[in-house]
């Protein structure tokens, strides 16, 4: 039979076939030593297992022979609707089968035990072979095994939610069937979180790392609703070359009751204070130096400090990625002809400075 | 604003500050502003090495600077786009005048020939350093077989027995003129190599910069500078001697704090003692280093040798670190290391293959020509120096000896030009068996008189950063590098008069040696001022000479006027690690002594927390 859970300690970047690339990432982090919020991965076998042996996936192509609607149709946006409804439905109401809940709850169990908690909280985020940015869903501050196993289902049926349908339609691409992978990984209890550039982003400097980071969660830093605190480190030297502080006014935080992130006011006597130490922001600009390393590439990173753990293993990459502006662009080399140095000396010298 | 108002000020519009009247007759003509000739050129003070008014005979050095620096740039080597350099005093201080070629189709002329020659230094450096270290090495030889011997009462017998036909009063004259000619030689040498040094360091700022564009130039120098100049070498000969003196267990006697000679005496009396006295001999060969107060072309600016009081001192401060347990070793592999690290990243992050290859030759050849840029000091600024000056001090002997002048310090106040007709004079005088010469009166009261002079021009307020033309932009690569002199200051400096100092709390300047530093601020306008900075103190100035990194000990951070990154004041700051922002343009007239100040040495700037009243 073939493996359907992995831990991230597993799997590595060519594993994106088969856990999907947010998982393959984590996995490749662990192994290169960074560290990531521990976990483990069900790979797309596991989503193909529950929906085939569950008789969901039948269920669903029975329901979908009636449907009929044209994506780019503005008026058939209700029957898509309707069919992610009915669809998610099926796919919530199935039980898991009982052997891979046993193994989820081993590789759960572990995790608590690893970690020193028992019921310990995690998010389930999907993990598709290719990108969809924002099409899946995510669920956080998941506690105990039965909420785990609910979520995982939660997610494999977010692939039928309303956009996610409406994105295969309009790729001519089955509606009935979309195999993720699912990540399953401790909460990080953000004190503050935020992303990092391993190059100046502004100038393309590639000698310079760039870190924004606010209090509570990274959401309200990626979605560029507060102005962050920043900080610009010299990569080699790793030292602070410039400091900004922000006048941050809000933050997310979790709502325990609600299992929700809310956006809250921050307290005035944090709002001017930057919300990491010098010692955290060098530590950080250590790990995105290592991680560019590992890649080869200069990377934009999503991070968080947990406010229960001491430094400096309270820093957490969550992600990252390849940086897109800089790094896309072919480089355009400064000595730009095959010069002699006196050839380049007397070039500079008539250019001027 | 019209162009026509775009200007700095004419000598002449400005006053003259009481009793320095007449200070242009101490300078040759040609050194000493004429506005007609001068009015469309830019002029800019340096006072990284004229910090206060040139004596008359020690204008001869900063004179020889702009004069053999010239033709390498206009004649020899071609520089595309660079005139030699004109410069003049100005109430004794010292202003340079860069210009360049604008003529597109001169510059293509001369490309060619800048590639053929320049190219040739380039690609045979160290064999031509080699040559050229023999050079000197036999100019300073030429040098020390200069003798001033007294003129005597009567000429020795063998003049008569050998029939030499020449006498003592001649030799003088012929010493003399030969020390001149020398100096000239010396200088020539000087820039032989240094023009395309600086050239080699600019050009691998201005690529780091582009491909770097936060790179701060600190880091640049820490990858193209090395470990082991000759100028480290004076201080590590007092190192060994420090460890010798505790290992033998002379340390009381080497601690005490008396004269160098009581000191010798002491040792003569025991046999480690003896031994000891004669690695000092030994180590006196590098005892050629001028680190008086001052700067290097200063008559007053004493080197070891002529006064053991200035290395004893800091052979005690290293007795008392070793006691102390204090490593004084420089940790020369450690430096390496990080020099090694540091590069590799660098090359590492860009990313094309022919920028890692343009890297890795820029780098190359700084690296090598850099050696030079260092090293140079120590054959010309401070060996040759030395036994110029101490020639120069007999003369003034035999002056005095002949009743021309009352100290023979007082020759410094006669300029070499003038001196070659008092040194005939004098041997005319001698020769007619001590008869009177009306020079006997007037260099007496040409010396009172400049005296007077020189004391009126230290103590007159300074001097104007510029003079004649606001340049539209300046693009002279050494000039920004050496000065620090940009579009962007002379702009600030032209619109500073609007704004009143003690308003200003924050300067900008020059990151020139990192470190983030607090502390009272001590106000020095003058090398003669030195003593009064206490420890711990923040080092306020127009501008610091490597001879005054004896202070370096006692304070925290220097903040100066002028001076770019590759003065050797920043050099010799990152060498002992104390943060400096230098290039503040109006530090001094801004900071006052007891203020509180942060300097910031990673970001180039200075804040005033508090006045001290």
């Amino acid at each position: 039979m073939t493996q359907w859970i992995y831990g991230f300690d597993k799997l590595c970047a060519e594993h994106n076939d088969i856990v999907g690339k947010k998982c393959a990432h984590l996995g490749e982090m662990t192994g290169a030593g960074f560290r990531v919020p521990l976990g483990f991965a069900l790979s797309l076998e596991a989503y193909k297992r529950f929906m085939k042996e569950t008789g969901a996936t039948e269920e669903i192509r029975q329901y979908l022979t009636a449907f009929n609607a044209d994506p780019n149709r503005p008026a058939d946006m209700p029957k898509y609707d309707k069919a992610s409804e009915a669809i998610r439905g099926i796919v919530e109401s199935k039980e898991m089968p009982e052997d891979m809940k046993d193994v989820i709850r081993q590789y759960y169990d572990e995790l608590c035990r690893a970690t020193g908690f028992s019921d310990l909280p995690v998010a389930t985020r999907s993990s598709g072979p290719v990108s969809h940015p924002g099409q899946y869903e995510s669920y956080l501050y998941i506690r105990g095994i039965s909420s785990v196993i609910e979520n995982i289902i939660k997610v494999w049926s977010s692939t039928f939610n309303q956009r996610s349908l409406i994105a295969r339609a309009r790729l001519g691409l089955r509606l009935d069937y979309d195999p993720v992978g699912v990540a399953v990984l401790k909460m990080v209890n953000a004190k503050a979180a935020g992303v990092m550039f391993t190059i100046n982003p502004v100038n393309g400097d590639p000698s310079k790392i760039m870190i924004d980071g606010n209090w509570g969660l990274g959401e309200s830093v990626v979605s560029g609703s507060v102005s962050p605190d920043e900080w610009m480190v010299d990569k080699v030297a790793v030292k602070i070359n410039k400091v900004m502080v922000s006048s941050k006014l809000k933050e997310y935080v979790f709502d325990t009751k609600t299992a929700k992130a809310m956006f809250v006011d921050i307290p005035p006597d944090r709002q001017n204070r930057l919300c990491l130490s010098e010692e955290e922001v060098l530590e950080l600009a250590k790990i995105g130096k290592k991680i560019e390393r590992h890649y080869g590439i200069a990377q934009d990173t999503e991070w968080a400090i947990d406010k229960d753990l001491p430094f400096p293993e309270n820093i957490f990459i969550l992600q990252c990625r390849p940086e897109q502006v800089w790094s896309k662009k072919k480089p355009e080399p400064i000595a730009k002809t095959e010069s002699s140095y006196i050839d380049y000396m007397a070039n500079r010298f008539i250019e001027g400075w | 604003m019209t162009s026509e108002e775009k200007r700095f000020p004419y000598p002449e519009e400005l006053e003259t500050p009481p009793g320095t009247e007449g200070w242009e007759e101490m300078y040759p003509y040609y050194f000493v502003p004429h506005t007609e000739v001068d009015k469309d050129d830019f002029f800019f003070l340096d006072v990284v090495h004229i910090p206060e008014p040139i004596p008359p005979f020690d204008a001869f050095s900063p004179e020889s600077w702009l004069r053999h620096i010239s033709q390498y740039n206009s004649r020899v080597f071609m520089l595309p786009p660079a005139f030699g350099l004109r410069g003049f005093f100005y109430r004794g201080y010292l202003y340079w005048s860069p210009k360049e070629i604008t003529d597109p189709k001169e510059i293509e002329k001369r490309v060619p020939l800048f590639l053929k020659r320049a190219g040739y230094y380039f690609d045979h450096w160290n064999e031509i350093y080699e040559k050229w270290i023999k050079k000197v090495e036999g100019l300073l030889e030429r040098t020390r077989a200069i003798t001033i011997k007294d003129l005597p009462e009567m000429e020795d017998e063998s003049v008569v027995m050998e029939a030499k036909g020449l006498d003592t009063g001649f030799h003088l004259q012929t010493s003399y003129r030969n020390l001149l000619n020398l100096n000239d030689e010396l200088w020539q040498y000087h820039f032989e190599m240094l023009n395309l040094g600086y050239a080699s360091y600019v050009l691998f700022v201005d690529f780091c910069t582009k491909a770097f564009p936060g790179i701060e130039l600190p880091t640049v120098t820490k990858m193209v500078s090395g470990v082991d100049f000759l100028m480290y070498r004076p201080v590590e000969e007092l190192k060994r001697l420090a460890k010798l003196a505790v290992e033998w267990g002379l340390a009381d006697i080497v601690k005490k704090d008396c004269s160098p000679e009581e000191m010798i005496e002491e040792l003569e009396k025991s046999e480690k003692g003896r031994t000891f006295s004669k690695e000092i001999e030994k180590s006196k060969a590098w005892f050629y280093y001028r680190t008086g107060k001052g700067g290097h072309a200063y008559h007053y600016t004493r080197a070891w040798i002529e006064d053991l009081s200035l290395p004893f001192r800091n052979l005690r401060d290293f007795i008392f670190k070793i006691e102390k347990g204090v490593s004084i070793e420089r940790p020369k592999e450690k430096l390496i290391e990080e020099r090694d690290n540091i590069t590799e990243e660098y090359l590492n992050l860009l990313r094309t293959e022919e920028d890692k290859k343009m890297f890795r030759l820029l780098l190359d050849r700084v690296r090598t020509a850099y050696i030079y840029v260092e090293d140079h000091m120590w054959y010309c600024e401070n060996v040759f120096q030395t036994l110029f000056y101490e020639r120069i001090r007999k003369i003034g002997k035999i002056l005095v000896d002949q009743d021309f002048l009352d100290d023979p310090e007082d020759i410094f106040y006669i300029n070499r030009f003038e001196l070659e007709m008092v040194v005939w004079d004098v041997s005319y005088t001698w020769a007619t068996g001590g008869r009177k010469s009306f020079g006997q009166i007037k260099w007496r009261n040409t010396v009172k008189k400049r005296q007077k002079i020189m004391d009126a021009l230290r103590q007159a307020p300074p001097p104007p950063p510029f003079f004649y033309k606001a340049p539209e932009k300046i693009t002279e690569p050494l000039t920004i590098m050496l000065w620090g002199v940009t579009t962007e200051k002379v702009e600030q400096a032209r619109r500073a008069t609007e704004v009143k100092p003690e308003e200003l709390k924050e300067l900008k300047g020059i990151a020139a040696s990192p470190g983030i530093e607090e502390g009272r601020a001590r106000v020095i306008r003058r090398p003669a001022e030195l003593d009064q900075v206490q420890m711990d103190e923040i080092l306020v100035c127009p501008a610091t000479e490597p001879t005054w990194a004896s202070a370096f000990g006692r304070i925290k951070a220097v903040v100066t006027n002028q001076g770019g990154i590759m003065s050797h004041a920043a050099i010799a700051c990152r060498e002992y690690g104390i943060a400096s922002v230098s290039n503040t343009t109006i530090g001094t007239e801004v900071i006052k002594t007891g203020d509180l100040i942060k300097v910031d040495g990673d970001k180039g700037m200075v804040t005033i927390l508090e006045r001290a009243y």
